[in-house]
């Protein structure tokens, strides 16, 4: 009776896990497509169309600005994520908790809303949309990932291991970065790569703030409005692939290490 | 080897006065004991030493003042009760991270290193990591990392609090036996009473941010200043009684159902002066209501309860008045629950409490 109930959910849970993972089998298997025409299963397997999408220099500049924004915003938020966890966890001072609630504001407020106050305030200070004006978006955006993960990691380490280090002549930095940071770091890092992902295929919030330059997820959306062929499919295959990256990274490198404390 | 001299140190957090002016010597290479229930400022008072708590007084070492000195300058070594190994470093690599911080060379701190393992038999373990042992063993590599630096005093916060009962015992032997090899003057907290009497030179009991008593085990066990003393540290039958005369080493006087009884002499005490006193469990005297009784006291009661705890007994017997004494027996006569019994001591063993 009980292995058979057993059996009944691991039937339902692969069911369910085909169903999340269909439109995007799909999605990719269309990309593959050696024709111009959109079905699947493709009639063949062929890079044309992401070759193609290599001679678009719209879709490389893209990429660019996409990269650039996702690696610039995830080293700066991770730094403040860092600072912001340190001052929230090993120090006392008033307004503690409003200050945790205002950087993690941006996961609640809509990001389309995110994205029209930061359009509405930067064009009421006069300041023209540019790749400043955008990374700072990206900072905003990012930052409460990287500041609850650095906050619950320094949270959860001991503050007596701080405490041994100093006791053994370390100064309080030296303990800092000897002992807390190496334990918190596996949190951290995945922190980083959240950040990284989220800014990558970031398109609500940044569409306000492209200018005659864009984004990449904000690109393919102007151009499936026009076209709908194979290109935008592998576009969007290539969208994919960081998120596949993440996940893969964080179930095999971070997620085992995250609870010894060694990385 | 050095002599610590903590003078009228208080410590508040808000309006809440964790230590209240407290002044202790601690003499070179001794082991003291700093005793009382959770919350009585004992762990403060080691942070103090330390350094990781602020406090107004002074704290000095070898004549030396402390007060400025930052805790990672104090060369002061500590155990953590969570003994707060770094999870990423090796045994080996623990020990070593004190001495790696001063210069020394790597074939010295090897040698250090292989010393202290070999000191705390920890040979087997030396490349694996804290989660990979057992709780004893923390705590020696604990110990081993807060020796490795040569420390002038030991600080041990509570540390075989996590051991179960059997371990606790035998690390309490070793790590008597291991401060008296190395002679490092230890401040050892704790809020087990026996752990205290078993181990320590010097007793100091704590008690709401206040030293209530300073003595070696044998001074606060039989001969407690305070109510709060004799309950704390062994188990008290505390009475209140009224003071009638002296009559040749014992004072004659009167509990509170009108039974006259008699008790030590000691100090300057007068005549219908209210006073407390107490006698230790085992120095109560159970006969039955017929056969002579001890030179003390008399009193009837019934058993109420017996607990069986191997090696001995302890009777709890209900006196005149609901009042509850309990008295611990090495060899069973017998008691059963409902017999009646007479309650008894010796003159000498029922000590005046000084409030």
């Amino acid at each position: 009776m009980w292995r058979r109930k057993h059996i009944g959910v691991k039937i339902a849970g692969y069911v369910l896990l085909l169903l999340l993972a269909i439109p995007l089998i799909v999605l990719v298997g269309v990309s593959l497509n050696p024709g111009v025409e959109q079905i699947f299963p493709p009639q063949g397997i062929s890079l044309r169309w992401y070759y193609n999408l290599a001679n678009r220099s719209g879709f490389i500049g893209a990429l660019q600005l996409t990269l650039i924004l996702a690696v610039g915003s995830t080293i700066v938020s991770t730094t403040i994520g860092l600072l912001v966890g340190i001052a929230l966890t090993r120090f006392e001072f008033w307004g503690k908790d409003l200050i945790l609630t205002l950087i993690l504001s941006p996961l609640i407020v809509p990001q389309v809303v995110v994205g029209m106050a930061f359009l509405v305030t930067l064009s009421g200070l006069g300041v023209v949309s540019s790749l400043l004006s955008l990374s700072l978006l990206h900072c905003v955006i990012t930052l409460p990932f990287t500041a609850r993960a650095v906050v619950s990691a320094l949270a959860t380490s001991s503050r007596s291991l701080e405490e041994a280090a100093q006791s053994l002549g370390a100064t309080p930095a030296r303990a800092f970065l000897s002992v807390t940071l190496p334990i918190v770091s596996p949190g951290v890092i995945a922190a980083a790569i959240f950040a990284f992902v989220t800014s990558f295929e970031n398109f609500t919030a940044s569409q306000f703030l492209v200018w005659d330059r864009t984004t990449l997820p904000v690109e393919l959306y102007n151009y499936v409005q026009t076209e709908s062929d194979p290109p935008a499919a592998a576009l969007s295959s290539l969208i994919l692939l960081p998120v596949v990256l993440f996940v893969v990274v964080f179930n095999r490198f971070i997620a085992q290490h995250m609870f010894s404390g060694r990385l | 080897m050095a002599v610590v001299n903590i003078r009228n140190v208080s410590v508040s957090y808000g309006d809440q006065q964790v230590l209240n002016s407290v002044s202790l010597t601690m003499e070179s290479g001794k082991f003291i004991a700093v005793l009382g229930p959770s919350g009585c400022g004992k762990t403060t008072l080691l942070r103090v030493v330390a350094g990781f708590s602020e406090y107004s007084g002074s704290v000095e070492i070898d004549g030396k003042a402390y007060d400025a000195i930052p805790p990672h300058k104090r060369n002061i070594g500590i155990v953590f009760q969570d003994y707060a190994l770094f999870p990423h470093r090796s045994v080996e690599e623990n020990i070593a991270f004190g001495l790696r911080l001063r210069r020394i060379s790597r074939a010295d701190i090897e040698q250090k290193v292989t010393q202290l393992l070999d000191l705390l038999q920890l040979q087997a373990l030396r490349s694996r990591y804290p989660s990979q042992l057992s709780g004893g063993q923390r705590q020696r590599v604990a110990i081993a990392r807060a020796l490795a630096v040569d420390p002038k005093v030991l600080l041990l916060d509570e540390p075989l609090s996590a051991l179960d009962k059997k371990l606790r015992e035998e690390m309490q032997v070793e790590l008597r036996q291991l401060q008296q090899r190395v002679g490092i003057t230890t401040m050892f907290v704790t809020h087990d009473q026996e752990e205290a009497l078993a181990l320590a030179d010097k007793v100091v009991v704590m008690n709401k941010g206040n030293i209530g008593q300073v003595g070696t085990p044998s001074e606060v066990y039989a001969r407690p200043r305070s109510r709060f003393v004799a309950d704390f540290i062994g188990k008290s039958n505390v009475f209140e009684a009224t003071l009638d005369k002296s009559e040749g080493d014992a004072l004659v006087c009167k509990l509170a159902g009108g039974e006259t009884v008699r008790i030590a002499r000691s100090g300057e005490v007068r005549s219908g002066q209210e006073i407390h006193f107490f006698v230790r469990p085992e120095q109560l005297v159970l006969c039955k209501p017929e056969s002579p009784a001890a030179d003390g006291a008399k009193l009837a009661g019934i058993v109420r309860h017996v607990v069986y705890k191997g090696s001995n007994e302890s009777i709890h017997i209900e006196l005149a008045g609901s009042k509850m004494v309990e008295a611990q027996v090495v060899q069973s006569r017998g008691w059963n629950i409902g017999d009646a019994v007479v309650v008894g001591w010796n003159a000498n063993d029922a000590l005046i409490l000084a409030e």
